[in-house]
């Protein structure tokens, strides 16, 4: 993967997520958060924060092309972007909402509906890295050999 | 990889990621969660979630044998442990932490100490599974021949 490659399929990921993270935390459960009161910063500290968000994600970005570059093979691309979808899931999200069920009131249902809206959004961010990146094992394999 | 060389490598980082959690949150942070009392579940109450942590633990630990077991290659152990650890940390941790900053009231400097400490836990962890699976091309390899 070329350098270009690299930072246009970050941009495209980044993109997505924040779309997929409007749709997820910004309407879905906008209502659910608000009932958490004082355990959440005001809206207006939280969107005086919001660039950090930004950075966090864009971190998040530049990681997950990275590693999907490392484990892309010449299998399906489509089952290839499910399961790493899973894999992300697996590791970045669900530990996330349960570390802070563990340590902090969160109402159980509303991390079941955060863990169930990430799933779909990681699977859907594991599809399109895997679409972006289905000629790369092709191109690779000849190259190699 | 065989499913019980999976089972043992996941115990593996799992005791592990236990072990550096307490070492980090519990020994060197453990003072700094004093600022955040306040939004935290009270002892008891958070011993009652352990389980969760628990869960958390394992599913952290099999995606991340998982995924590290896609990308892994015939390159030095060393050097992919490191960056597998770095690319871990940028999924798993800075959006976690960085998103608590957000939306919590937690103090800015504490985020930094807590996300310095998580990238030193996760490059451990990414050395300890490229450790062992340092042998694993080789006989994939010997396998495939």
């Amino acid at each position: 993967m070329t350098f270009g490659k690299f930072l246009i399929r970050t941009a495209i990921v980044f993109v997505a997520g924040c779309v997929l993270g409007f749709l997820g935390h910004g309407l879905w459960l906008h209502r659910d958060y608000l009932s958490l009161g004082p355990m959440m910063r005001p809206e207006a500290a939280q969107q005086a924060h919001f660039p950090w968000v930004l950075l966090g994600f864009f971190i998040y970005s530049v990681a997950i092309v990275w590693m999907y570059a490392q484990g892309n093979s010449s299998k399906p691309w489509l089952g290839q972007g499910f399961r790493f979808g899973m894999g992300i899931w697996a590791i970045g999200s669900v530990p996330m909402y349960l570390v802070n069920y563990a340590v902090a009131p969160w109402p159980g249902m509303i991390i079941v509906k955060q863990i169930a809206w990430d799933f779909i959004a990681l699977v859907v961010l594991g599809i399109i890295i895997a679409a972006l990146s289905r000629n790369d094992a092709v191109r690779a394999a000849p190259a190699a050999a | 990889m065989t499913l019980g060389k999976f089972l043992l490598r996941t115990i593996v980082i799992a005791v592990a990621l236990f072990a550096l959690g307490f070492v980090g949150h519990q020994l060197l942070l453990g003072r700094d969660y004093a600022a955040i009392e306040p939004i935290m579940r009270n002892k008891t109450d958070m011993m009652a979630h352990m389980p969760f942590a628990l869960i958390n633990s394992l599913i952290f630990s099999a995606a991340f044998v998982w995924i590290y077991a896609q990308g892994r290659s015939a390159k030095p152990w060393l050097g992919q442990g490191f960056r597998f650890g770095i690319a871990v940390w940028a999924l798993a941790s800075v959006s976690l932490y960085i998103t608590n900053y957000v939306i919590e009231p937690w103090p800015g400097e504490f985020v930094a100490k807590i996300l310095v400490w998580e990238l030193i836990a996760a490059i451990t962890l990414g050395v300890l599974i490229a450790a062992l699976s340092k042998n694993d091309a080789a006989q994939s390899r010997a396998t495939g021949a």
